[in-house]
């Protein structure tokens, strides 16, 4: 079912490949794929630019943001009016090394090619043992969810080169978009029209065909349906696509924190706090902007998966760091925030197989936008405080492990009050989204409370930083206590944040669940927990 | 005497206790949680969510609650927040109490036209009748039954039948998986077994029928009937799409197949069937294949606790009558033979009764555009001698004390949307929850931000 292969490739492969199949990938001619990326798709319940879907597509397929440093659009029409000059490249990742085994691949590749898989003999009874679990509801192990990985990806590129994947035509009677595997008659015409446009553009190595075709085929499109974007939509998404906000939100987060910590170790030079605030300011004002462009592509506030909780968190602890930090003026929770800022901004980044940053459509018990928001936000909120308190915790504890808490007494001190502070806000904060999300869990389930793990465990950390705070007033945890146990606390939410959904797997919030990571996740808080017993150690023999 | 009792007082008001609390109960809940995605959902609200764990906890907190705040009486400015907070939490604790003891949260699943009253709940029961020479079952007991755990064979429920007959629940599976063995008996007397395969593009059923009544020998998939039987094959009571496979005892290796129509009362074609053979029905393109036939067969059932992954697996009870043991599926009721009698025994949800009636006019389901992605779904229900609504997502139905909420759809063989699930609910507990939720927050807030405002003014100001 390729779509293109009588008409393109034999003229492309005659034209000007015949002596060289890989010149598409190694050609200098640089191929301005602009237009396509601009054009509407219907893709995964949302109208999006075909930029978002290519990047999606790409991510998917070959498990990385770029391949063969190519523009993602440019690669996803190489794939479908080229099919069988990709045959035999390979460019579908697998990692996972039973899957290599069980398929009899070579372990030591991570890139196979289609031809390579669609021959698998073995793959077949795979997908259908695959389609028997996933019929009968039964969770996947992590080899059937690198099975599931394969079939998505192997399904994707099929839609892709059959043209399926192409919704590209709004219609007036229906919300469905028609791809152009459908198209037929003036509709098919029109795409034609940009193929033919793509082949002259690459034989005469002038991207002008190919654009002005694809122009055409939009103001063709616009008059099949009344829903079709607008320009400015679009060319937002692709800005925001682009521009990756968080990334350069994540570097002057680094910068700021880098700065407190000069400050703090040489306290003349007040120019470093200054850059510090500078850049601080400036990070935090990308993250809000990078957050308020995507509730606007979303059409609704982005808390829906773990990486828009992960941004939101990191914006959080900013916000609350600059309130601290404003006030207290002491660069310590400048620096304790910037860095866990910082981190969580970094993770979405290395991480993309496990955050998936894709926008995707709401399930309908969620589709209440206030609710949604009203429950979700305190809570992620509140991890936002914990993590500060973290973050200060973990500052403190240092100056205990160096053996030098008896010399910074005050300090340490100072720490345990924003500590403290932080706590509280937090407290405050998830006490009040469980209890919210109690509220609508009655109002659209007609329960307040039903254990689901995910309120459990909100509950659960709640609980555990209620300790804390009612800990001070026995005595039990005083100045150390308080850091110890800010950090150590900080595995319940953790486990509130991603275990439910990444390790636990069960109950009502699955909606948010995925895979992978736990390794890491586990390895530190290991480290986390093995950094406070030798704080704990090197204070007892200090106070000796 | 008074010293013990101040001495008592005075633990159960510290705030030592309330922190040792708050821990007991984050490990509880945490370890709680471990058993749900190890064992699943049931059991670990069986077992510690709504077990004596979490009960003994939520009393110790109140208690220590109420004494803490006792303790402070005569309650000052400074003490607002703090009593607001914990008098709120003791609310929202004894309305969730209330709601367990008297409410119901069940659900109501309806077909499209038709018309219910009754609420499954999560709670069991056990259901049993004696046998009357086949005729009328007289009922000898129905009451809640509820196990947890594994492992029943210590503390095993029994119940008197007729003469000396008694039944035992010898055993419990939170997750059942059953494991049929069909294989060659050498038995002389021993009965046929066969497998058959029933598919189309949407379906496909795989069953073994046996006349030993190991198994059933009839199997229903709605819009079409297999059986298999002894001798001549009976015409169906009303025109059906049937298929009748059937054996004679005097010629054993022999098969043959009878199919039926909706359409007609004779038989649309029939005759001799072998292994691998399919049959195509005519009936939506249904197909039933023979994959083996056993002439003299032995079944041997038996259960096993099904893996976690595998969401949709019954619980099963397994019940000794006399000599005779047999497990018991949820909702799968057949019979037992004792030595006195015969008894029908049915292990089921229990149901309540709402007292009047729902009928479900018409079901909708919206997409995101170009996808299977349900977008949101509703219900056009009518109560009967009552109004008519729509009940959606996030948008239930008050009537008669109840709501109801649409929960989930479930489709038909043609993946079409046949019936909507209700999720029922009764509350008499949520004022107070509610109360107690506004309080802890109105509470925490004076206590965190507004406190430290009154005690600011009345240091400046003494």
């Amino acid at each position: 079912m390729k779509l293109f292969l009588a008409s393109l490739c034999l003229l492309i492969t005659s034209q000007t490949l015949a002596q060289n199949p890989h010149q598409v990938n190694s050609t200098n001619f640089k191929f301005d794929v602009s237009e396509i990326e601009r054009t509407p798709i219907q893709d995964g319940g949302r109208i999006k630019p075909i930029d978002t879907f290519a990047r999606e597509s790409v991510m998917l397929i070959t498990g990385s943001a770029k391949f063969q440093s190519k523009r993602p659009a440019e690669l996803v029409l190489s794939w479908l009016f080229l099919p069988d000059l990709w045959a035999d490249q390979s460019f579908f990742q697998i990692k996972h090394l039973e899957l290599k085994k069980a398929l009899e691949l070579p372990t030591e590749r991570q890139f196979f090619s289609p031809k390579e898989l669609t021959q698998n003999p073995k793959l077949g009874p795979l997908f259908n043992q695959l389609n028997e679990l996933t019929k009968d509801k039964k969770k996947l192990d992590t080899f059937f969810t690198a099975v599931n990985r394969l079939s998505n990806q192997m399904y994707f590129y099929q839609e892709i080169i059959s043209g399926r994947a192409f919704k590209l035509y709004p219609q007036a009677l229906s919300p469905d978009w028609l791809s152009i595997a459908d198209a037929k008659g003036e509709s098919r015409e029109a795409f034609n029209k940009i193929a033919e446009g793509y082949v002259s553009s690459i034989t005469k190595e002038d991207s002008k065909y190919f654009s002005e075709a694809v122009q055409n085929f939009r103001n063709f499109a616009k008059t099949q349906g009344a829903h079709y974007p607008t320009a400015g939509l679009l060319t937002l998404e692709i800005l925001f696509n682009r521009m990756h906000p968080f990334a350069w939100a994540s570097v002057l987060c680094l910068i700021a924190a880098l700065g407190f910590g000069f400050r703090i170790v040489a306290p003349h030079r007040k120019f470093w706090s200054q850059i510090a605030w500078a850049a601080w300011i400036g990070s935090a004002a990308i993250q809000v902007f990078g957050f308020a462009l995507r509730s606007v592509l979303a059409g609704r506030p982005p808390v829906s998966n773990m990486y828009e909780s992960v941004i939101w968190v990191a914006l959080g602890t900013t916000v609350f760091g600059i309130i601290l930090e404003a006030k207290y003026k002491k660069h310590y929770v400048g620096l304790a925030s910037a860095v866990m800022a910082t981190l969580a901004l970094l993770v979405t980044d290395l991480a993309p197989a496990v955050l998936d940053r894709s926008i995707r459509p709401l399930e309908p018990v969620l589709k209440s936008n206030l609710w949604l928001t009203i429950h979700v936000l305190p809570i992620t909120l509140s991890y936002a405080a914990f993590t500060l308190a973290s973050g200060l915790g973990n500052i403190a504890l240092w100056s205990y492990i160096t053996g030098q808490s008896q010399k910074h007494k005050e300090r340490l001190q100072a720490l345990a009050l924003y500590s403290y502070k932080s706590i509280q806000i937090g407290v405050l904060l998830i006490t009040a989204g469980t209890i919210l999300g109690g509220v609508w869990a009655d109002y659209s389930w007609g329960r307040f409370w039903g254990w689901d793990p995910k309120e459990t465990w909100a509950l659960i950390a709640d609980l555990t930083y209620l300790a804390v705070l009612h800990g001070r007033f026995t005595g039990w945890i005083k100045v150390f206590g308080l850091h110890a146990a800010s950090v150590l606390c900080y595995a319940s939410v953790i486990m509130a944040w991603y275990g439910v959904n990444f390790v636990l797997g069960q109950g009502l919030h699955s909606y948010g669940f995925g895979a992978g990571g736990v390794g890491y996740v586990a390895a530190i808080l290991g480290i986390q927990v093995l950094y406070v017993i030798i704080a704990g150690l090197r204070y007892r023999s200090e106070s000796k | 005497m008074k010293r013990l009792l101040i001495a008592i007082f005075d633990f159960c008001s510290s705030i030592k206790l309330a922190v040792l609390l708050l821990l007991a109960m984050a490990f509880v809940f945490a370890w709680g949680t471990i058993i749900e995605s190890r064992y699943g959902t049931p059991e670990a609200q069986r077992l510690i969510f709504k077990g004596w764990p979490t009960t003994l906890l939520m009393f110790t907190l109140i208690v220590n609650l109420a004494c803490a705040v006792i303790d402070r009486m005569p309650l000052k400015r400074h003490h607002t927040g703090f009593a607001i907070t914990h008098l709120g939490i003791i609310l929202l604790i004894i309305g969730s109490f209330i709601t367990q003891q008297r409410g119901i949260d069940g659900s109501l699943p309806l077909a499209i036209g038709e018309t219910g009253d009754a609420v499954l709940v999560q709670d069991t029961e056990l259901v049993v009748y004696q046998n009357v020479d086949g005729k009328p079952f007289a009922l000898i007991h129905q009451k809640p039954i509820e196990f947890a755990g594994l492992n029943l064979n210590r503390k095993a429920f029994s119940l008197p039948l007729v003469d000396k007959d008694e039944l035992h629940v010898v055993d419990f599976l939170p997750r059942a998986q059953r494991q049929v063995k069909t294989q060659n008996s050498t038995l002389d007397n021993a009965l046929p077994a066969l497998k058959f395969k029933l598919f189309n593009n949407q379906v496909k059923v795989e069953e073994w029928l046996t006349l030993d009544g190991k198994l059933p020998a009839f199997y229903d998939l709605g819009p079409a009937q297999v059986s298999f039987v002894a001798g001549p094959v009976p015409i169906p009571p009303a025109p059906s799409n049937h298929l009748a496979f059937s054996w004679d005892p005097k010629n054993p290796t022999t098969l043959r197949y009878t199919v039926f129509s909706m359409r007609q009362t004779k038989p649309l074609k029939s005759g001799e069937i072998k292994p691998g053979q399919t049959i195509d029905t005519g009936w939506m393109n249904l197909q039933v294949s023979l994959e083996q036939f056993i002439p003299r067969s032995q079944t041997d059932v038996s259960y096993l606790l099904a893996p976690i992954t595998d969401t949709l697996a019954p619980r099963a009870i397994k019940v000794r009558v006399g000599s005779n043991e047999s497990w018991f599926e949820l909702g799968q009721p057949h019979e037992i033979k004792g030595q006195y009698s015969t008894y029908f025994v049915s292990y089921t949800l229990r149901r309540y009764s709402l007292g009047f009636q729902l009928k479900l006019d018409q079901f909708k389901i919206q997409r995101y555009g170009g996808t299977n992605l349900p977008a949101s779904y509703e219900s056009s229900v009518t109560v009967v001698g009552g109004p008519k609504t729509v009940i959606s997502m996030n948008e239930p139905l008050h009537y008669g004390g109840y709501t109801f909420y649409q929960s989930s759809y479930e489709m038909n063989e043609r993946g079409e949307p046949a019936i909507s699930v209700f999720s029922v609910n009764y509350d008499p507990g949520r004022p107070l929850k509610y109360l107690g939720s506004l309080a802890i927050v109105i509470g925490i807030i004076t206590m965190f931000y507004i406190k430290p405002v009154w005690s600011r003014k009345s240091r400046t100001n003494p």
